[in-house]
């Protein structure tokens, strides 16, 4: 039987690139681990089709959750984006403040940005505080 | 339990943000757009006592609590920055949910952008219902919408009705979706007949063509499972606290105070 050769590009799943969803829980993972377990960062998605645009859109919620708080929990951040990924919408939640990327390189630099606010900084500190423990 | 909200405008009003607490004696005193640092106004709340404490907040700024019962009672469950979210411990069903919010104002949204903002307090408000396993919720405080807006009323906003008859049903199905009801007193007050002295919690009488004169931003909305413990007789527009009236002579508010007037209810849990 002859054999059929396999027609797809050699680079069709670039594993190399990681995608928006992958760096998000690689940060939530991050801020568990650097708080030892006292938060949860958590990745949500979802997809939602925008009917007057005729889209599918992915959205992840970046939250932050307080096991030893009743799981008292907030959304930090959100990202939304169509199949292609890029551009994407990322809405930092406490600074109301909204971006639009272009590439990886400026996701990143922006999530850093958001991350290292004062706002997400002084609620990551009260957080762990009222938890009681404040030297981590 | 009587609970409060006031909108006091970024005012620092001192005794009459007390003397509301007190006079109504108010278990749980809701603030928005409050310029006080917390321990400031404790100091003045609790002049003649100690009865209340301040119940902290983590990322919600907007939204000041102050309760008549320790804090451990009133635990955070989530918080936006216009909304936040408390599982208050009750003696009759365990816990209910309380929410408190100060919504965008009209000065900057669309009447289509806060309906479109309602969907995400609508899935915010489910998410947490499902996660504490009941419905039992109350939300109160500026939403900057009237009760009759798109946002308060579509069945993907708050999906808040006027009549506990409607209410009571739980939900209603739409394209093949449930949706629940919240049951909306505040519609009540609308017009001359209604109830209370006024028809608003807020004043604003623009020269334009849609004009509502009295505007009822400050709300509260409940589940229908809460609707036998809330007392109708208790829902008030406060217009006079103590000595002070909050009205001008005309019948329009005293800006003096704030360009909001409090409200008050009693839910019995």
């Amino acid at each position: 039987m002859k054999t059929i050769e396999d027609l797809w590009p050699e680079d069709l799943v670039r594993m190399d690139i990681p995608s928006p969803k992958e760096i998000l829980i690689e940060q939530a993972n991050y801020l568990t681990e650097r708080t030892k377990n006292l938060l949860v960062g958590e990745v949500k998605t979802s997809a939602v089709m925008i009917k007057n645009e005729g889209e599918n859109y992915i959205n992840h919620e970046f939250i932050i959750k307080a096991p030893f708080m009743g799981n008292y929990q907030f959304v930090l951040l959100k990202v939304a984006h169509k199949l292609s990924i890029y551009p994407l919408t990322i809405t930092d939640e406490l600074n109301e403040e909204s971006f639009v990327i272009y590439d990886e390189g400026e996701f990143k630099r922006t999530l850093a940005q958001i991350l290292r606010s004062k706002l997400v900084k002084d609620a990551i500190n009260s957080l762990v505080g009222r938890i009681g423990y404040s030297s981590i | 339990m009587n609970i409060g909200f006031w909108n006091i405008n970024g005012k620092k009003l001192g005794t009459p943000i007390r003397d509301f607490a007190i006079i109504n004696q108010l278990d749980i005193l809701i603030l928005g757009e409050s310029p006080y640092e917390p321990s400031e106004l404790l100091l003045i709340l609790n002049q003649y006592s100690s009865d209340y404490f301040y119940a902290p907040e983590i990322i919600c700024k907007k939204i000041q609590f102050f309760i008549k019962f320790k804090p451990e009672l009133f635990s955070l469950i989530e918080e936006k920055n216009r909304i936040s979210v408390r599982r208050l411990f009750s003696a009759k069903h365990g816990v209910v949910t309380l929410v408190a919010v100060h919504y965008n104002s009209k000065v900057n949204w669309s009447n289509e952008d806060q309906a479109a903002q309602s969907l995400i307090y609508k899935n915010l408000i489910d998410s947490v219902e499902a996660r504490e396993g009941h419905k039992r919720t109350i939300i109160c405080g500026d939403f900057n919408m009237n009760p009759f807006d798109v946002g308060m009323v579509q069945s993907t906003g708050l999906h808040a009705v006027m009549e506990k008859k409607i209410a009571i049903k739980q939900s209603r199905i739409i394209d093949g979706d449930s949706y629940d009801f919240f049951y909306n007193p505040m519609w009540s007050f609308l017009g001359d007949l209604g109830k209370g002295e006024v028809s608003g919690s807020l004043y604003y009488s623009p020269a334009k063509p849609i004009n509502y004169h009295w505007n009822l931003f400050d709300q509260v909305l409940i589940r229908p499972a809460l609707i036998n413990d809330f007392v109708d007789d208790e829902l008030d527009i406060i217009t006079k606290i103590g000595k002070i009236e909050l009205l001008t002579k005309n019948h329009t508010i005293d800006t003096n105070y704030s360009d909001h007037l409090p409200i008050k209810f009693k839910i019995n849990i």
